[in-house]
């Protein structure tokens, strides 16, 4: 890339560098946040997590390949649950906790060869 | 180099113009980043909690913990850290609210995520931050190794070779301006015994220099011992380019700063009046004589100012004082009452004694004739010999005295005033009389700060001096009042606005004059947000345009983040 293509890259893309992203509700019911430069939704039922995963166009991304960690603080007690491929771009895992209201998840994304990234979840706290 | 620093206004000037560009799709960025020169860190909050963790010179991880929504700091809380996905146990105490950890975990360089999980009593929360550890053995702080300077002189030598001719310069340049010892003004004349010389030598240190050295090393020892002594890693408060402040965790605690979220409030209009401490009219009096004459000290001496007195007290005589004309015409005519007197008593012995041959009515004439004379004589004897006395018009504190003992008064000048400090009120002048033409609450203002709750007494329905008078009762917080007194009052009507509601002290001015508010974004970084305020009393303003709800605002300290430059 030119210098002068990356000022280009600098000017259309620095304005929507600083958007906050307010975790929302996703397609399946769960709670939608960043995560590194895509989108995870959790869905969080009983004791199984489940993870979808979309690129920042909230297009699926597959899941082949895909090792995912969470750390969850519910009902003042840590659990570490590792995610594991089960559809075309869904994690999931099971663990010893009770998806309960005020519920705390930290997912570790780590994509095919890329940085791992983490996200912080409340995915019963939503309305 | 053009492009790059295009490149870097760019990014600069982005926040500038995001409002115009927030929509769905996006390219993932943080928050503008602290100065290139503080220490690598990290922060993370939730609704609870809000965590920066500040990778020191020294390789240890310091914690700082503060509530989110007030920034108060969290003492005795646990925080236990994974990094990578690796349990590497609590992090101790340091400080107050500071929690420091020392772990190989975090020598090795690059990305690190870390988790935080965080107990305080009931509440708990887990919060996850991405730290990047830079090469080098220490970090930020120190001079980086030979051989990194090595690596980056072969891959910038550019930069190298401009430094280095920099460096050549300046030596050049000090060379030139190095004093030389200039050629005498006055030629000396050799002494008789040839032995001193006509001028200093060129190579001998000057002694005023000398004797100056060991001073400028104490002086730099001084200066550099406290930047030396830090452990924690204190990075300086400083201005942004972007108009932002970054004020570093240890800065905030040390100013004590406290934060406050924008609530959406509604609050009555207020309006500002000077007004003025006044006496209660019926509580309050004014001692007058009520003829001329000479004043006298009653019983224990004239009351002192500030002494209780009662209602009815006296507090002083006048004696009256004539003119020597009136004078004599009062003598004169007791003189010739006197004589009457004489007369009248005899002739009443005399018919009494011929009781039976005169006629009882003569008798009981003469009788009443001596009795008016002798009441007459008792009426004109004060007017020469008598003095009035002088009484409390009400009960109270003694405010004025203007008496002497023996000082000639005039009639109807004021001698005493007396106020009940109970029972103040406080009078303020309104310029718009539509204003205040309802009033559903009042308080005022002293200079010192000192607020009042007054209720409302009535108003005036004649102006005065362009204003109409209003008179307000003191209910509340009337220590150390006096008469006279300015204040100003504020005056609630019942108009309704609908603002964010902040103590006053959120309020400061910025360096253009302009009244700013601070917002806190992110758990070091400041905006000034210029807003229009309304105050409501002396200790809360409304903010009506210039912030949004949910903003997290600085409520204390305010003031001392604009100072950072």
């Amino acid at each position: 890339m030119t210098p002068r293509r990356m000022l280009l890259a600098s000017f259309v893309l620095a304005p929507f560098a600083a958007v906050a992203h307010e975790p929302r509700r996703g397609p399946n019911g769960g709670q939608k946040v960043d995560i590194g430069s895509n989108h995870a939704e959790l869905v969080a039922e009983g004791n199984t997590l489940r993870l979808f995963l979309f690129d920042s166009a909230d297009r699926p991304i597959p899941a082949v390949g895909v090792t995912a960690q969470a750390v969850i603080l519910a009902g003042g007690r840590q659990a570490t649950i590792a995610l594991a491929p089960t559809g075309a771009n869904v994690l999931a895992g099971t663990g010893d906790f009770l998806a309960a209201r005020g519920m705390r998840a930290v997912v570790t994304l780590t994509l095919p060869g890329q940085r791992p990234a983490q996200a912080r979840f409340t995915p019963m706290d939503q309305n | 180099m053009l492009i790059r620093i295009l490149l870097l206004l760019a990014l600069l000037a982005a926040p500038g113009i995001r409002p115009a560009f927030s929509h769905e799709g996006h390219s993932h960025g943080d928050e503008p980043a602290p100065p290139a020169a503080a220490a690598p860190r990290a922060e993370a909050h939730s609704d609870l909690f809000e965590i920066v963790a500040v990778l020191g010179a020294d390789r240890r991880l310091w914690l700082y913990l503060d509530r989110h929504a007030t920034s108060e700091p969290i003492d005795g809380a646990t925080v236990q850290v994974t990094v990578d996905g690796q349990d590497i146990g609590t992090a101790p105490r340091a400080g107050e609210a500071v929690y420091v950890l020392e772990n190989p975990a975090l020598d090795r360089p690059g990305q690190r995520n870390i988790v935080f999980t965080i107990t305080d009593g009931e509440d708990m929360d887990l919060l996850p931050v991405t730290l990047v550890i830079p090469a080098g053995v220490a970090a930020a702080t120190s001079a980086p190794g030979l051989a990194e300077v090595a690596s980056t002189a072969m891959r910038e030598p550019y930069v190298w070779a401009a430094g280095i001719f920099l460096l050549l310069v300046g030596v050049a340049v000090g060379r030139a301006a190095a004093p030389r010892p200039l050629p005498p003004l006055v030629v000396v004349e050799p002494s008789a015994t040839g032995t001193r010389p006509h001028a200093l030598p060129s190579g001998a240190p000057i002694p005023e220099r000398v004797a100056a050295a060991p001073a400028v090393m104490a002086l730099m020892a001084i200066v550099m011992a406290p930047v030396l002594a830090w452990a924690q890693p204190m990075d300086a408060p400083r201005r942004q380019p972007d108009g932002s402040i970054f004020v570093p965790k240890p800065s905030q605690r040390l100013l004590g700063l406290r934060t406050s979220p924008a609530e959406l409030g509604e609050a009555s209009v207020t309006i500002h009046l000077t007004g003025q401490v006044v006496a209660d009219p019926n509580a309050s009096g004014r001692v007058q004589a009520s003829e001329a004459g000479r004043i006298e000290p009653p019983e224990g001496g004239f009351p002192a100012l500030g002494q209780r007195v009662a209602r009815g007290e006296v507090l002083g005589f006048v004696v009256p004082i004539m003119a020597a004309q009136d004078r004599v015409g009062v003598r004169a005519s007791i003189a010739e009452l006197d004589a009457l007197i004489v007369i009248s008593e005899a002739r009443v012995r005399r018919l009494t004694a011929l009781t039976g041959t005169v006629a009882a009515r003569e008798i009981s004439d003469a009788r009443a004739d001596l009795e008016g004379l002798r009441q007459r004589r008792a009426a004109n004897l004060p007017a020469v010999t008598g003095r009035e006395p002088i009484v409390a018009p009400s009960a109270g504190l003694i405010s004025v005295v203007r008496v002497a003992a023996g000082q000639v008064i005039q009639a109807q000048e004021p001698l005493f005033d007396i106020v009940d400090p109970a029972r103040l009120w406080v009078e303020a002048i309104a310029f718009d009389t539509a204003a205040v033409a309802e009033v559903s609450a009042a308080s005022a203002m002293t200079a010192g700060g000192q607020v009042l709750r007054l209720g409302f007494v009535g108003r005036g329905m004649t102006l005065r001096q362009q204003g109409l008078p209003l008179h307000f009762r003191i209910e509340a917080g009337a220590r150390g009042l006096a008469v006279g007194q300015p204040v100003t009052v504020l005056v609630e009507t019942p108009r309704r606005t609908v603002g964010i509601v902040l103590p006053a002290e959120a309020v400061v001015r910025n360096p253009e004059g302009g009244q700013v508010v601070y917002e806190m974004p992110s758990a070091e970084r400041f905006l000034p947000r210029p807003v229009r305020v309304q105050s409501l009393d002396g200790q809360r303003v409304l903010v009506t345009v210039g912030l949004e709800r949910g903003a997290r605002v600085v409520t204390s300290g305010a003031a001392l983040i604009a100072q950072v430059r």
